[in-house]
């Protein structure tokens, strides 16, 4: 009970309070690659903290605008804790992976609640790009993790992640990895893929209307997201090296997530965006790769 | 038992008095609530001795007919009674709710509503308590035409009048064919009686398996057309919207669920464990598969608010027939799983009673109040219908299956019986990921649904003609709360319909050979730990999870409240320019046209945007309605237009007709003996 308490406050302490500093290290990271010299690693504390203060603009007669940011944020908390991040989920024995991915399509859902309640058409337009890359996105998601349900025969990421560590590498899990990686990028709205945003044709979609306060949470939401699916895929799909002693497993894997953060920062410096006719194109291949995988996985390999 | 008794003089008198009373609309709807809500208590209190005391069955059979070897006998065993829960729930709330809501066919005479309305649900209480395929049919078939009359209670109108024929022909085109199945079984063993087929089927699968064969699948036909499968299920999106709202919520929330129930009845405790159920188990599967894709992706088109509910009727019905099907493919395999994947099923037909007749009795609380059922045509209703906006919104969450709401629990254990019984028969792994894929569509639909009718501010032409009011009348909204308040109950406590539902398995096919209850869902009382292959397969303790993420909530709240920021109400801004609200709103036809012109060659027709015009490859061989029903329908036309002809009007004709008559009789009477 204890130590499902301290794991707890770790995950929360890790999406709420080390979450900025990613998002800090993949703005100088895009900075150096467009010759810049970029904002210091902590600009992202100072936004939030400004932001929290800022004035509430308030523009829908409709209290799902005001409540959309806090349904965001905190189903991306409560995900937080269906998650492992280095020692097993918190609170694992409550929820297996659909959950999971259900409370993120939750999170995802308050966006989008927010974006249409004001009657914008910029948040409409951005809403029904989210919720189309949505459909594409979360079938991948659990097409690939279900690569390691096949062999465990179980959804339990805590078991999951056991087993792939102890039997070492296969050849479908490999694979199973390779679609994972690709939708991180749209799963955490960057580049080719933030068509929802588009911050030069919606400028910001669904954040359009959002200030103040509810901007602060849906940035603070994104930045929570990138660690939580970053230390998913990590946990599932490379959850080497792991040394049994729980603190030690647990910076590990920040150090882990901060790697996978860069990668995805470069990526998101150097792409141009891409339409939601060819994303969705992308994302159908992907699929067709997976079903390699999961065949793979049923033979066994 | 004295219930039968007062059950059947308050069906008599209720049809009887509405019938009288239809003059007086005021009067009329009360003497209605009133039966239904006497019908419901004792549906109910038959159900509660059910689940307390074990099955209950009628001493002596309300009629017999030895010539044919049919009996009326009333038997309630445990899937009866949960069927009657439902049908009693559901018709309850659907009449409290047109007691107000039939104010909008003001020129419509009540007499066609009321008697009709009490005489279709006794027709379901009906089809689901008798013990015998002879008058299982003649209950199938009053509940069919009762609610035709439902169906075409605008009779004035042209397109409710095509919808309600298409409605008439379809189902009895299945219920032909379930009619030749019973009788090619009744002429195996001279007896209707369920107990006598099952021992008739027994017989077949040694002797003539084939034949066994050709009658399961009539069966299929003919409870599939009910249910809403899909290529035979199409008179679903013309005869829902072309019903009143309340009665939409019944035929959506538990009749078309009456096929649900033959399928339970035939395959789980009629048809012996043989190859059979497997074959039939991954056919259902693959049929259920079918209609959850084309149901859905049909719906993700539709403005018509109504229209797009009863898609994802096809489409929900999809997920139920998915579930009953792995539940019988792996019957033999592992029955644990299979118990699992049937018991999703029922949960799954429990759930789309609630959150489905929600949803209809929410579009047609929008229709009371706006007159339109045309998406395109709403937005900001907000800010005149606050109630109806979060009710539609919980029923969305919930038939989109996300925690904490009934949807996903049945959702998620079909997922897993899906995908773990996949490791042994992989194509289970393919049906299992496209519904999860449909999921996150269905998910699509309901955020248009939502989003269009309830987002943004109000027009100046809707506000214009809007009913007068706040919200809809206390009774409609009354019905919409209870049924909200069911999904989220649903959601948070399921032992509580595992546990009833538990014993149903010990009735059927699986007999006696199940670990009890605790064995395959974990020990837990706060959740479910389902135990499929070796260990526990997954966990979702929906009580630790709602709590969890409303202490997340909150501490959201408390973030945003930190920095005590002011607050102010400004206009959408769009641009620097100023609009009319309905200049620059986003409707609902240009929601998602990228992704769906990926699906354009498979959807079904009347599309909403202007690319996408022709019907698909897919379809086309499809559509039942161009190349059978219609067609046949015309030719019974054209028959009957000849046959008039031998009716001159001259009295030596049919003197003449008579003689021939006779004639023939006596030469088969001659030729028989």
């Amino acid at each position: 009970m204890a130590k499902t308490i301290l794991l707890a406050l770790v995950n929360l302490a890790l999406v709420i309070l080390a979450a900025p500093l990613m998002e800090g290290v993949i703005r100088k990271l895009k900075a150096v690659v467009h010759s810049r010299k970029g904002p210091p690693l902590i600009q992202p504390y100072f936004d939030l903290l400004k932001l929290l203060g800022k004035e509430n603009l308030h523009v829908a007669g409709n209290p799902t605008f005001s409540l959309a940011p806090v349904l965001t944020f905190g189903s991306i908390l409560a995900a937080a804790l269906f998650t492992p991040m280095g020692a097993g989920a918190p609170l694992g024995f409550a929820g297996d992976l659909i959950v999971l991915i259900y409370f993120l399509v939750l999170a995802s859902l308050g966006i989008m609640l927010g974006g249409t309640a004001t009657g914008s058409p910029y948040g409409s337009i951005g809403t029904a790009r989210e919720m189309m890359l949505g459909i594409v996105v979360e079938i991948i998601v659990l097409s690939s993790l279900i690569v390691a349900v096949i062999p465990t025969q179980s959804f339990n990421l805590s078991l999951i992640s056991n087993w792939y560590h102890s039997t070492g590498p296969s050849l479908s899990m490999i694979i199973a990895a390779v679609p994972f990686f690709l939708i991180l990028q749209i799963q955490l709205g960057k580049l080719p893929f933030d068509i929802p945003e588009a911050d030069q044709e919606l400028m910001g979609g669904p954040f359009l209307e959002a200030s103040g306060p509810k901007l602060a949470l849906y940035k603070w939401g994104f930045y929570a997201k990138q660690i939580i699916l970053a230390s998913l895929f990590l946990e599932v799909f490379i959850p080497w090296p792991k040394t049994g002693i729980i603190p030690a497993d647990i910076a590990i894997n920040f150090l882990k997530v901060l790697v996978v953060i860069v990668v995805v920062g470069v990526i998101d410096a150097v792409n141009p965006r891409i339409r939601v006719d060819q994303a969705v194109r992308y994302f159908i291949m992907l699929w067709a790769i997976l079903l390699f995988a999961v065949s793979f996985a049923l033979i066994g390999v | 038992m004295q219930v039968i008794n007062i059950f059947i003089a308050t069906v008599v008198l209720g049809t009887l008095l509405t019938a009288l009373t239809a003059r007086s609309r005021k009067l009329s709807g009360a003497i209605g609530v009133l039966s239904v809500t006497i019908i419901t208590a004792i549906l109910l209190y038959v159900a509660y001795r059910v689940f307390t005391l074990g099955p209950r069955t009628l001493m002596h059979p309300l009629m017999s007919l030895p010539t044919i070897g049919a009996q009326l006998s009333i038997s309630v065993d445990h899937l009866s009674a949960i069927f009657l829960v439902l049908i009693g729930l559901v018709s309850f709330f659907g009449t409290l709710y047109s007691y107000r809501y039939m104010d909008i066919y003001p020129h419509q005479s009540l007499v066609r509503f009321y008697p009709f309305l009490i005489l279709f649900i006794a027709g379901m209480i009906g089809v689901v308590v008798v013990t015998d395929m002879f008058f299982f049919y003649v209950f199938w078939e009053f509940m069919t035409l009762t609610s035709y009359f439902l169906v075409v209670y605008e009779k004035e109108d042209q397109d409710i009048l095509q919808a309600g024929l298409k409605y008439f022909v379809m189902t009895h085109v299945g219920t032909a064919a379930m009619l030749i199945g019973t009788i090619l079984l009744q002429a195996e063993v001279g007896s209707f009686a369920f107990l006598r087929l099952r021992d008739a089927m027994a017989v077949m699968i040694v002797g003539s398996p084939i034949k066994l064969s050709v009658i399961l699948a009539l069966f299929l036909l003919g409870f599939g057309t009910k249910a809403g499968m899909f290529p035979v299920g199409t008179w679903l999106p013309d005869a829902h919207p072309a019903a009143p709202s309340g009665v939409s919520a019944m035929l959506s929330g538990v009749m078309i669920k009456m096929g649900i129930y033959g399928f339970l009845r035939l395959f789980f405790f009629l048809l012996p464990v043989s190859n059979q159920t497997f074959g039939f188990g991954v056919v259902i599967a693959a049929f259920g598969t079918i209609s959850l894709f084309m149901g859905t992706i049909s719906a993700l088109v539709q403005h018509d608010s109504k229209r797009l509910l009863a898609f994802h009727s096809i489409g929900q019905i999809g997920y139920i027939l998915l579930g009953l099907g792995t539940g019988l493919a792996f019957l033999k395999i592992n029955p644990v799983l299979s118990a699992i994947a049937t018991m999703a099923a029922i949960y799954h037909v429990i759930n789309h009673s609630m959150f489905k007749s929600l949803l209809f009795l929410n579009a047609g609380s929008i229709f009371y109040k706006t007159g339109t059922r045309d998406l395109n045509r709403l937005g900001g209703l907000y800010s005149v219908m606050p109630a109806t906006a979060w009710m539609t919104l919980v029923a969305s969450f919930s038939i989109a299956g996300i925690p904490p709401f009934n949807g996903f629990i049945s959702k998620w254990l079909i997922y897993q019986t899906t995908i773990i019984g996949g490791i042994k028969l992989p194509v289970f792994i393919f049906f299992g990921l496209v519904a999860i894929f449909i999921s996150s569509v269905t998910l699509a639909s309901f955020l248009k649904f939502f989003s269009t009718s309830f987002g943004g501010s109000l027009g100046k032409k809707l506000a214009s003609q809007l009913r007068p009011g706040i919200d809809v009348p206390f009774s409609m909204r009354l019905s919409q709360y209870a049924l909200a308040l069911f999904c989220l109950l649903l959601g948070l406590f399921p032992w509580v319909p595992l546990r009833l539902m538990y014993p149903v398995f010990g009735e059927s096919l699986f007999g006696t050979t199940l670990p009890p209850l605790q064995q395959i869902f974990g020990n837990s009382r706060f959740g479910l730990v389902p135990v499929l292959g070796g260990g526990e397969s997954g966990a979702w303790f929906p009580v630790t999870g709602f709590l969890v993420l409303t202490g997340c909530l909150l501490v959201a709240l408390i973030i945003s409240r930190l920095g005590r920021a002011g607050s102010r109400t400004v206009p959408v801004w769009s641009c620097g320019e100023v609009y009319e609200t309905d200049e620059i709103r986003y409707r609902a036809g240009s929601f998602y046209i990228p992704l769906v012109a990926y699906f354009e060659r498979l959807v079904y027709p009347e599309l909403a945007t202007h690319k996408i015009q022709r019907p698909g490859r897919a379809y086309k061989g499809l559509d039942f309605d161009k190349v059978f029903y219609y067609p046949f329908v015309d030719f019974l036309l054209l028959f009957s237009q000849k046959f008039r002809r031998t009716h001159v009007g001259i009295p030596q004709a049919y003197l003449l007709y008579q003689v021939i008559g006779i004639a023939a009789l006596v030469a088969i009477m001659i030729w028989l003996s």
